[in-house]
């Protein structure tokens, strides 16, 4: 079942039905036993006096108000004794009769096919009833409000620490270890069981958390010592001169997978480590520089590939220093990325004032698919060659822990172009630019 | 992070205004009952947001209200200030089982220095009556939209009461004798226009409670983030 109402509304709903409900049988049974008492009751009465009139001796002993309330009627009576038009048509029994502002009760009894009827003012009686019936309007509608005001009442008190648990936990996206626990503000029931959960939850998340940048940072610490050995036996290599031809390429092969990876160890470490302090030892170079750098490591790679690499970085000089191992991480994977996924024609990598562009010719990426190529381990559909998926995923986590944007789009007539803005402007900075700084 | 913004009035905490800022709340009767009901309206304020778990206290002062934050056994209370002075007097003078529980951070009110949603709740005592300029508030309140989960309390001098009233006619008077008369660092600001200012920053304003209704100026506000 799906409510549109909160919680709360919900409760004083239920109290509303409730009660409508008890009360409208009340209110029901009353009028109903009014009826019933009225109706066997003042029968008996009337029908008591009548017989008793009846059976008198003489009819000279009859009199048109037997008693001050009452009148008395029959078929063919003299004067005040003949029965009006508006009870000729009574039959046998009770009835209740109206005359202009009066009412009565009546009594109706046949003998001899003669209709004698007697009538009692029952005004007085009216009027009670009436009252009687006020009561039990107002005191409907007055049960009403008061059941609508306790459930008010009990959904507060008794919603409160549920309302109050659901504000603790709404926007907890933040994971920071300094939040208190929540659940020794609420006593041990099922909502201090919800809160228990929570705190269970939300402590389980933030330690896979924090033991998944150890391990990342452990993981990549430990790899700097191998692959710095790697590193200096490669250039021992180098300059061994028995060495001929093919094996010094080979070397020389070895050398840069290892200084590629050793890149991607300082950006796992410097990512894992999540102070930003660590930023200010990294060394930072221009966006040209960077890209030259990689042109030339990715020169050959793609020109052997038999693709065109175009090289727009004559436009701008922006002389903005940034943290060149992530910005290299960042370029040098969509390179790496386009290299891998296009087969013919081209890639262009352009720079901008902010930012930078690498764009392919290859089989392009479907808008579908668009979002997923940034999540870890998903890969393109076409499956070739080695690599988890990792570089998109990485590219992601870089830009989203420097603050630049990366957004990808298709060109024409197939292919994607990766777009890096290095300074998106965030909405506060927007609004405080109207501020004058003292 | 550094702010761009700068207030004159920020660069008069230094330890020496500090002490004296600390002394001043401390002597007298007037200011010792105004300081009780200060704290009555900032526990009531407190009581209705649910008692936060985890509140920033910016500025913080020299720690005026660390005890009474304190008061709740869990909470974790961040104390903020733009100026170390101020963080260290109220370090140094506050009960030290108070100072305990505090985290003492000196950032800046126009770009605090805490992830997004990062406490339960900003605590921000007479903070705004000094921020004049409508672009500095709508600075400082999209930070506490950004930085607070749930909710912020803040108080202010707010404009309809017979304090305002003086103030305003005093000034009249002042400003026709005396143009360049001291700087002025406070402010009333009209109800409508901070009002205006916390919805369109994003809050929704949940309690309004005047330290002497029609009569005093201070009124504390209690927002809800939407």
């Amino acid at each position: 079942m799906e409510f549109k109402q909160s919680l709360a509304q919900r409760i004083i709903i239920a109290f509303a039905l409730m009660s409508a409900l008890v009360a409208g049988a009340f209110a029901f049974g009353i009028v109903a036993t009014v009826h019933l008492v009225e109706e066997r009751l003042i029968s008996a009465v009337l029908g008591g006096d009548l017989q008793r009139l009846l059976r008198m001796d003489s009819i000279s002993d009859w009199s048109h108000r037997p008693r001050p309330d009452q009148l008395f009627y029959f078929n063919g009576g003299r004067d005040d004794f003949e029965l009006p038009k508006d009870l000729q048509h009574l039959k046998r029994g009770f009835h209740e009769v109206f005359r202009d502002q009066l009412s009565y009760h009546a009594m109706v009894e046949v003998v001899d096919g003669r209709h004698y009827v007697l009538l009692q003012d029952q005004s007085d009686f009216e009027e009670r009833e009436r009252v009687l019936f006020a009561v039990v309007v107002v005191g409907f509608v007055l049960s009403l409000a008061l059941a609508v005001f306790l459930g008010w009442i009990l959904a507060r008190r008794v919603m409160a620490p549920v309302i109050r648990l659901a504000r603790q936990v709404r926007h907890r996206d933040q994971l920071l270890g300094l939040a208190p626990p929540l659940a020794p503000d609420y006593a041990a029931d099922e909502v201090g069981q919800l809160a228990v959960a929570f705190d269970d939850t939300l402590g389980r998340l933030r330690d896979a958390l924090t033991r998944e940048r150890l391990f990342t940072s452990d993981v990549s610490h430990e790899l700097r010592t191998p692959l710095m050995v790697l590193a200096t036996s490669c250039e021992l290599l180098m300059e061994n001169p028995a060495l001929d031809g093919r094996a010094r390429n080979q070397v020389e092969r070895i050398a840069r997978a290892t200084e590629e990876m050793r890149e991607l160890v300082k950006t796992f470490l410097m990512l894992a480590r999540a102070q930003h302090d660590e930023g200010a030892i990294a060394s930072r170079a221009t966006l040209r520089e960077v890209a030259d750098d990689l042109i030339g490591v990715w020169r050959d790679t793609i020109e052997q590939k038999g693709l065109t690499l175009y090289y727009d970085g004559q436009v701008s000089a922006s002389p903005v220093l940034y943290n060149s191992t992530f910005l290299q991480s960042v370029m040098g994977n969509l390179l790496r990325n386009a290299a891998h996924y296009t087969d013919h024609g081209y890639i262009r990598l352009s720079l901008q004032a902010n930012g930078f562009s690498v764009e392919d010719s290859g089989v392009g990426i479907p808008e579908e698919q668009r979002e997923a190529m940034f999540r870890p381990f998903v890969r393109g559909d076409e499956r070739r060659g080695e690599g988890l998926g990792l570089g998109l995923s990485l590219v992601q986590r870089i830009c989203d822990d420097q603050g630049w944007r990366v957004t990808l789009t298709a060109t024409l007539p197939h292919g994607c172009r990766f777009q890096v803005d290095l300074n998106p402007k965030p909405e506060l900075e927007q609004q405080q630019e109207g501020a004058p700084v003292h | 992070m550094r702010s761009p913004i700068e207030l004159e009035f920020s660069e008069k905490y230094d330890q020496q205004h500090a002490r004296e800022y600390f002394q001043k709340h401390q002597d007298g009767l007037a200011r010792r009952l105004s300081h009780q009901r200060d704290e009555q309206m900032a526990r009531r304020a407190l009581a209705l947001a649910g008692e936060p778990g985890l509140v920033l206290d910016l500025p913080s002062g020299t720690g005026r209200f660390w005890p009474l934050l304190a008061e709740k056994a869990n909470r974790v209370i961040i104390g903020a200030d733009n100026s170390a002075a101020m963080l260290e007097t109220a370090c140094a003078s506050q009960p030290p089982e108070v100072v305990a529980r505090v985290r003492p951070l000196q950032t800046c009110a126009f770009a605090i220095d805490l992830p997004d949603n990062a406490v339960d709740n900003i605590f921000c005592m007479r903070l705004f009556h000094h921020i004049g300029e409508a672009a500095h508030r709508r600075a400082i309140l999209s930070e506490f939209q950004r930085v607070s989960r749930d909710s912020v309390i803040l108080s202010l001098w707010v404009d309809g009461n017979f304090k305002a009233w003086r103030r305003k006619k005093l000034e009249q008077g002042r400003g026709a004798r005396n143009e360049r008369d001291a700087y002025q660092n406070r402010f009333v600001l009209p109800v409508e226009t901070v009002e205006e200012e916390f919805v369109s920053a994003g809050f929704k304003i949940q309690e309004r409670l005047d330290f002497l209704p029609f009569y005093a100026m201070w009124r504390v506000y209690l927002l809800r983030k939407r």
